[in-house]
């Protein structure tokens, strides 16, 4: 995909991911915004335009990663309330994102608009 | 006593004749002129050209390195933008190369990389676009349409007949006037002037739209070919197809270029570099240096960071923004740790040049000022 949709506060905004790992914003109006109609009509929306993420569910391993304590608080705690206190700790946890919990991206659909404005491109 | 008074005699012929002498063409016309605005005409003083970067000074994206123009109309020497719908056949670069007589230093360089045969629906070239405010004064597209004079400095490594257009963007595009041009002798700076009136019909942008657009061929297919010296309804490129695209190595260099109203090419107009890179700056500006930093940030509930845009000079409409280092998120002493991605701008104000942009960034907390922004690279694109 050389396009994204990205919602922000229900507006769409359409990000190019460049050849060199830059992004850009194609703002409307400017010959980045008319390049953007320029593909989507020559290349196909299908192929070269990915609708918004609606969702992000983490995988449980980040998920985990993210909200265990420091390392130097995990040994404090074994010190002074033992491992038993210390693996209630970190069950907590373990118990709060499975291992059937796996990283998943939900997107919509290419809103209808761009399929729109491509058609007015085409037809001039 | 008598005294003799002599005194050499006057040829009054000879006078007469003189009053004739030190008053050329232009001249006579000056004093012929009625008023105050017919002698302004004449002399075309004032602000004339309307080209923006015409001596190829501002170079703010490359800074004088070759681009390889991709299959996409791509801006290279700032407003100047090379476009062809097949990718890598054609470098652009800015070279300390120019003509003497005008005091020019830097012009645009053009070389092929393949010795590519176009299809009929192929094109290739060099061009020049120019928004609608600021050629308003031709009065395109109505019955009054004044006349332009166009003039550049050319040259190639190839001789022979060359070609061009004068093209409105109206829809896609709506008029063109093809023109050629003949390259005398090879890897020679040559003037060209060419004269035409706007025509007097079709849809013309207005406002901050694409006004005219300066198109020089470099090697178009017969899709886009046209008679020349007359207003075509529809797309046009030239005439015929310029040699450029078919040969290797070829190279094709142009500066000095004016479009000013009237029926003359008068001798180019130097603007100050501050005044021409703040010409320029209404269509592109970037922080390309990594060394710039932005304050006072805010990121929200979700992943995205809003930091405030002041841009140079106003911009012709809200920019396209192009993030090709997302940098670092610091309190000033100590970093983040987060990347950022995804510019967009979600609040523009065209008059004073001011608005927000939205970046992406994975840093964690959420409703929180981030202190300082540093360390990125980023490009604000308005152009046409």
């Amino acid at each position: 995909m050389n396009y994204k949709i990205k919602t922000i506060d229900s507006k769409d905004y359409i990000i190019r991911n460049n050849d060199d790992g830059s992004q850009t914003g194609c703002t409307v109006g400017t010959s980045d915004y008319e390049q953007f109609l320029q593909d989507a009509k020559t290349i196909g929306i299908a192929t070269c335009v990915e609708g918004p993420t609606v969702g992000v569910t983490t995988d449980y391993k980040e998920a985990r990663k993210a909200e265990y304590p420091p390392l130097e608080d995990q040994l404090d705690k074994i010190y002074h309330s033992g491992v038993d206190a210390w693996k209630d700790d970190i069950k907590v946890i373990k118990d709060k994102y499975p291992k059937s919990q796996v990283g998943v991206t939900t997107v919509a659909a290419v809103p209808s608009w761009v399929q729109t404005e491509v058609a007015a491109l085409e037809s001039s | 006593m008598t005294v003799r008074v002599s005194k050499p005699a006057l040829n009054i012929r000879e006078k007469l004749s003189e009053l004739d002498n030190p008053v050329g063409n232009h001249g006579t016309q000056l004093m012929k002129s009625a008023d105050a605005a017919e002698s302004f005409d004449l002399v075309r003083a004032g602000r004339k050209n309307i080209v923006i970067n015409g001596n190829m000074t501002i170079d703010q994206r490359y800074g004088g390195s070759a681009h390889t123009i991709p299959g996409a109309n791509t801006y290279v020497l700032d407003r100047w933008a090379g476009w062809s719908n097949q990718a890598s056949k054609f470098s652009v670069q800015r070279v300390a190369d120019a003509p003497t007589e005008e005091g020019l230093k830097y012009s645009s360089k053009c070389t092929s990389l393949s010795a590519f045969s176009a299809a009929n629906g192929d094109w290739f070239g060099y061009n020049h676009r120019i928004e609608a405010n600021n050629i308003s004064q031709g009065l395109l597209g109505t019955a009054n349409a004044k006349t332009f004079t166009l003039s550049f400095w050319v040259k190639s490594s190839l001789t022979g007949s060359w070609y061009g257009a004068i093209r409105t963007k109206g829809s896609s595009p709506d008029r063109s006037y093809p023109f050629d041009y003949t390259i005398n002798n090879a890897n020679t700076w040559e003037k060209k002037t060419l004269t035409f009136t706007g025509a007097v019909d079709g849809t013309w942008g207005s406002g901050t739209a694409e006004g005219i657009c300066l198109w020089w061929d470099l090697g178009t297919g017969s899709t886009y070919q046209g008679d020349g010296y007359v207003w075509h309804s529809d797309n046009k490129t030239g005439i015929k197809a310029s040699p450029f695209i078919a040969v290797n190595g070829a190279t094709w260099y142009i500066t000095g270029v004016q479009l000013e109203l009237g029926t003359v090419a008068t001798p180019f107009e130097h603007r100050s570099y501050g005044e021409e890179l703040a010409l320029c700056q209404r269509y592109y500006w970037q922080v390309n240096d990594n060394k710039y930093r932005r304050v006072n940030g805010y990121k929200r509930h979700d992943s995205n960071v809003h930091f405030e845009v002041q841009s140079p000079v106003p911009m012709r409409q809200a920019p396209a923004p192009t993030l090709s280092d997302g940098g670092i998120f610091t309190n000033f002493q100590g970093q983040f740790g987060s990347t950022q991605s995804n510019p967009t701008i979600s609040e523009w104000n065209i008059d004073t040049g001011q608005g927000l942009i939205v970046i992406e960034s994975n840093y964690s907390s959420t409703h929180l000022s981030i202190p300082s922004w540093e360390g990125y690279q980023l490009q604000l694109s308005a152009e046409l």
